[in-house]
């Protein structure tokens, strides 16, 4: 585990949403590094720009200005044909809706995101039912989302998320629609899975228990980063 | 109002599939009032053709002479015809006799067997406007015994020019060989199947002399003064006429073939109309069944706000009428506006290389469309049928909405 | 692409009543279309057998010019042995000559035009199918010169039948009228009541002798050993006749019949406008629900987006999915078009109501329709390129759906 190894630097980060005449500043100058093997949470009150900067370290979308580095690859200049790349192999994605596809099993929906990078397909089965092991649903690998909790969908999200070995697993709000327990058990598996694999995590919440559990707390602020916590990372 | 404005918002909510689905009844309902007005068109020349260019509203003969044609069954029409409509027959516009039989005719080398037809030339002049229809030469002068007219297929097809000799064999009223010769005058283009392709006018006098029957005739031509005239004068006729051992048969049973094939050639049309309009009425029914599934929320919040089952269909049916009723607008401005423009420039399908075709139908390869109240009125009243079919289920699903369902609904 | 199918088939009946509707709508244009044609073909056919089987068969030789102006005068004396150079080209079966006029045909009471032929009868029966149409008496053989063969039609109109006498009245080639009994002796049926009206058959020795042409014939009919290319056959044929110096010539039985060229061509075209317009009308609705379908799907089409998918994929597994519901639809149209087209083809299609009508057009009442197995292979597949090209559009859409719709609309 390399902490000093940096997986995605930004700098001067800003986003300006424009609806009509009226322009809203999303964000107005974040800096932001995470090294390797990180467990950090962005907190912050809700319209601060949690989501929006989420979106674009994940390269769902684009700043209005400044510059994003992920694994050396700049997001902010990369082509849509190159971002779908990035996403697919270096970042997976952990939302709070969890966002299944509903007309897919467990497994097909981990075995989804393996089938795009062209892993054969039973190997993909195989690592599938690894990953659901992983994440503690071992016996549901052929449900339905419908026939699982909220809590067991959330996990399949994880190991959909982490199923391409990406260095970096973005979770917007990934507790904010479960119970404490279940809250608490996602939590533990992910940390779990930081320790184990080595996977560099950065998610978003007001949920201050939480909070507790990240080794490093960003705080923003309308659209600013007020705390870099206690990370070795912190920048200016 | 507040009906219509929430009806009107809520198509508005889902431009593209509001769009898409008037389009869609623009469409069909379009080509449907179209092609009706196609087919009426080629339908109407076809039988007007045969109608007004050889066999005319009404046909007279003796008793029997229809289902079975023989030279003997004749009637004299000075005593047995012209004194009986004394005093003007109402819907009568003229008349004329006529003596047809077959024969055989030959040019030079060349021998035929000829449908042969004598008619009162300055007669019939006066409403088949024969001298329209020649192709080549001149129609009958008056008086003129040794004149002959043929069909212009058949003249082509034998080689037969204007000034050749023909000579006529048949057997005469007695059933004796019987001959005579006369000169081409001229040719005939009349769009009626039997005479282009066979047919050999001479003049009435000089058929009553080669076949030895002088003041007979096997056939009188009547002209209504209007088409729809037609059925009070084969009554008016028949009462005259009738006991003097005369038949009086109308176009339709003159030549049940072309009424035959005219009713063959629209059951065909209202078939394919109707799948046409189907495939459209699935549409329809797809997008207001989903405009109530994914209200059923909605819906559900309105019935819990006191409206009753039959409130939520009205709304569902207003929104349907007006977008339907958009569609219907500019369909019948689209379809009239089209069959009007082809009925002044027709579809010429002589340039599709249709004029044999067209010939054998007697047809004018260039057809127009005719559009009348029929026309119009059917296709809209399909596709309004075909459209309240789609609406059934879709409305009777939006009238079982209850609120509870509503409520345990999640989006 | 495995897991796409599975994607785009199990959203297929997320929405099942939306689906069905569609598979009902292309269902429904395809079973019209399908058994529209089979009608139309049904007809076609009957009008290209009466005319191979009984007027032209498959190849004609005669004077130049003959068709034109089809008359006795125009008619060729045939070199030794022509007929049996004719059957040896490749792919001949056999070959007939027969020598034909217009003539008056009187009964005792009546008198009709009709088109004689003399046919050689051994030769004919090799060609066309006159033989097999015999429903009374006899069909003509050897030394059977003073009996003729006519139509029902031809029979009932004149009031004759079996053995009756029929005075048969033409010019020869002196130009003298010639007139000379037979008596019937063969009644023929056929699905053409047009030609069971007009035409009648005596031999060829006989016919040669009322038209005093004792050596001539006004065509050659041939028979090919299949329907499909007779270009060669014609070839052929055309080499041998042109080696003589003679002024005949050869065609194609289509050739020789503009009307039935013109009639196939039209129904071709109404077919080919009917087709195009019940796919345009399945084109409003497969757009119809393709753009729900992309509109319903928005998030999810996001999160594919988001977690990699290219928005080729994305437009690939909208396509996929409008063409199972293709599929589906042309299996339902085409299995119903496939019953009923079954059932016509074996029962015949009866529209006996309309005999005078059919009559007017040509044709006999009972209509068989046919399509052929390359043509069901044609239909169904541009019915499924027609559905999806449709959807290019609405799957267009779909690909232009950003990933960060995965988060929105919470």
């Amino acid at each position: 585990m390399l902490a000093d190894e940096l997986v995605l630097e930004a700098h001067g980060l800003k986003k300006i949403y424009l609806s009509g005449e009226v322009q809203t500043p999303a964000l107005r100058g974040v800096d932001l590094s995470l090294g390797q093997g990180e467990f950090v949470s962005v907190v912050g009150p809700s319209g601060c720009g949690k989501t929006t900067l989420l979106n674009l370290l994940g390269g769902l979308d684009r700043p209005t200005q400044g510059r994003i580095t992920l694994d050396g690859t700049r997001l902010d200049l990369a082509s849509e044909k190159e971002l779908s790349k990035v996403r697919l192999n270096n970042i997976g994605f952990v939302f709070q809706a969890y966002n299944l596809f509903p007309v897919l099993s467990a497994a097909e929906n981990v075995e989804y995101v393996l089938m795009l990078r062209n892993v054969p397909a039973a190997e993909r089965r195989r690592k599938a039912l690894e990953l659901l092991g992983a994440v503690g649903l071992a016996g549901m690998a052929d449900r339905r989302p419908t026939r699982l909790s909220g809590g067991q969908q959330q996990r399949v999200a994880v190991a959909r998320a982490i199923s391409t070995n990406p260095r970096l697993v973005l979770a917007d709000e990934p507790t904010a629609n479960l119970d404490s327990g279940s809250a608490g058990q996602l939590l533990g598996m992910m940390e779990e899975l930081n320790r184990q694999r080595g996977i560099t995590f950065l998610f978003s919440t007001h949920d201050p228990r939480v909070v507790e559990r990240a080794h490093r707390v960003v705080r923003l602020r309308d659209g600013l980063v007020v705390d870099d916590g206690n990370g070795n990372h912190a920048t200016v | 109002m507040i009906l219509f404005k929430l009806a009107w918002r809520n198509n508005w909510r889902h431009r593209w599939r509001s769009g898409l689905t008037a389009a869609a009844v623009v469409f069909g309902l379009s080509i449907t009032i179209w092609g009706f007005c196609f087919t009426e068109g080629s339908h109407e020349q076809i039988i007007r053709n045969s109608v007004e260019s050889f066999t005319g509203h009404v046909q007279v003969h003796r008793k029997g002479f229809h289902d079975d044609p023989s030279l003997r069954k004749v009637f004299y029409p000075d005593s047995q015809f012209v004194p009986e409509l004394e005093g003007g027959v109402p819907g009568l516009a003229n008349y004329s006799f006529r003596i047809s039989t077959f024969g055989l005719a030959s040019v030079g080398e060349t021998s035929f067997a000829a449908m042969i037809v004598g008619i009162q030339p300055e007669r019939e002049q006066e409403f088949i406007h024969w001298d329209r229809k020649i192709e080549q030469g001149r129609y009958l002068h008056p008086g003129d015994i040794n004149g002959a007219l043929v069909g212009a297929d058949l003249a082509e097809n034998l080689g037969i020019g204007i000034g050749d000799t023909v000579i006529i064999v048949t057997q005469d009223y007695y059933g004796s060989l019987c001959g005579a010769l006369r000169v081409v005058r001229g040719t005939v283009r009349s769009h009626a199947r039997e005479l282009d392709r066979g047919g050999l006018l001479i003049s009435l006098a000089s058929a009553r002399e080669m076949l030895s029957m002088q003041g007979m005739a096997n056939t009188a031509v009547v002209m209504a003064t209007g088409s729809e005239q037609v059925p009070q004068l084969i009554s008016e006729l028949d009462n005259r006429l009738g006991a003097g051992g005369l038949e009086v048969i109308g176009w339709r049973r003159i030549m049940p073939d072309i009424v035959q094939a005219v009713e063959l050639d629209n059951v065909f049309g209202i078939l394919t109309n109707l799948i046409l309009l189907l495939v459209i009425g699935f549409t329809v029914l797809n997008t207001f069944l989903m405009s109530v599934m994914e209200r059923i929320r909605e819906f559900g919040i309105m019935r819990s706000l006191g409206a009753s089952p039959g409130r939520v269909v009205g709304l569902i049916v207003v929104e349907a009428a007006l977008l339907v009723g958009l569609g219907f607008v500019l369909a019948n401005i689209v379809g009239i506006g089209a069959s009007v423009y082809n009925s002044v420039h027709p579809l010429d399908f002589s340039e599709m290389g249709g004029d044999e075709l067209s010939k054998f139908y007697g047809m004018d390869p260039r057809i127009y469309t005719r559009l009348t109240w029929q026309t119009l009125v059917y296709p809209n009243l399909f596709v309004a049928v075909v459209i309240l079919l789609a609406l059934i289920y879709p409305a009777w699903r939006a009238a079982r909405i209850s609120p509870a369902e509503a409520v345990s609904r999640r989006h | 692409m495995g897991i796409f199918i599975r994607i785009a088939w199990r959203n297929l009946w997320r929405n099942y009543s939306r689906s069905l509707i569609m598979i009902g709508g292309i269902g429904v244009g395809l079973f019209g279309l399908l058994v529209y044609y089979g009608i139309s073909n049904g007809f076609i056919n009957q009008l290209v057998e009466v005319s191979i089987e009984l007027e032209l068969g498959h190849v004609q030789v005669t004077r130049r010019g003959y068709y034109q102006h089809p008359v006795q005068s125009n008619s060729f004396t045939p070199a030794n042995s022509l007929m049996e150079r004719i059957e040896s080209v490749h792919g001949v079966r056999a070959a007939a000559g027969r020598l034909s006029a217009a003539v008056l045909v009187n009964s005792a009471e009546k008198s009709n035009r009709v088109d004689l032929v003399g046919i050689d009868p051994e030769r004919e029966g090799r060609v066309t199918s006159i033989r097999n149409m015999i429903a009374q008496g006899e069909y003509l053989g050897p030394g059977q010169d003073g009996k003729i063969v006519i139509g029902r039609k031809l029979a009932e109109h004149l009031g004759v039948g079996l053995g009756d006498k029929l005075v048969v009245m033409t010019q020869d080639s002196e130009n003298e009228l010639q007139s000379r009994l037979f008596r019937v002796g063969g009644i023929f049926e056929t699905n053409s009541p047009l030609w069971e009206k007009t035409a009648a058959f005596i031999t060829l020795r006989s016919m040669r002798k009322l038209l005093g042409r004792p050596l001539q014939l006004t065509a050659i009919l041939v028979r090919a050993e299949r329907e499909k290319s007779l270009e060669p056959i014609v070839a052929g044929i055309d080499s041998l006749v042109t080696g003589e110096g003679s002024a005949l010539e050869v065609f194609e039985w289509k050739e020789v019949s503009p009307l039935l060229a013109q009639s196939i061509e039209m129904f071709d075209f109404f077919v080919w406008v009917f087709y195009l317009i019940i796919y345009l009308a399945m084109a409003f609705g497969v757009v119809n629900i393709m753009l729900m379908v992309v509109l319903d799907r928005t998030r999810e089409l996001g999160v594919m987006r988001a977690i990699g998918t290219t928005p080729g994929q994305v437009m690939t597994m909208v396509l996929l999915e409008a063409a199972l519901l293709g599929v589906a639809g042309i299996i339902v149209g085409g299995g119903a078009a496939w019953l009923l087209n079954g059932y016509l083809a074996a029962n015949g299609l009866d529209l006996g109501r309309w005999a005078d009508g059919m009559e007017f057009m040509g044709l006999g009442s009972v209509i068989y329709p046919r399509i052929e197995p390359l043509e069901w292979l044609v239909s169904f597949l541009s019915a499924e390129a027609a559905v999806i090209v449709s959807s290019i559009w609405p799957a267009w859409r779909s690909a232009g759906i950003e990933p960060v719709r995965a988060i929105q609309f919470e």
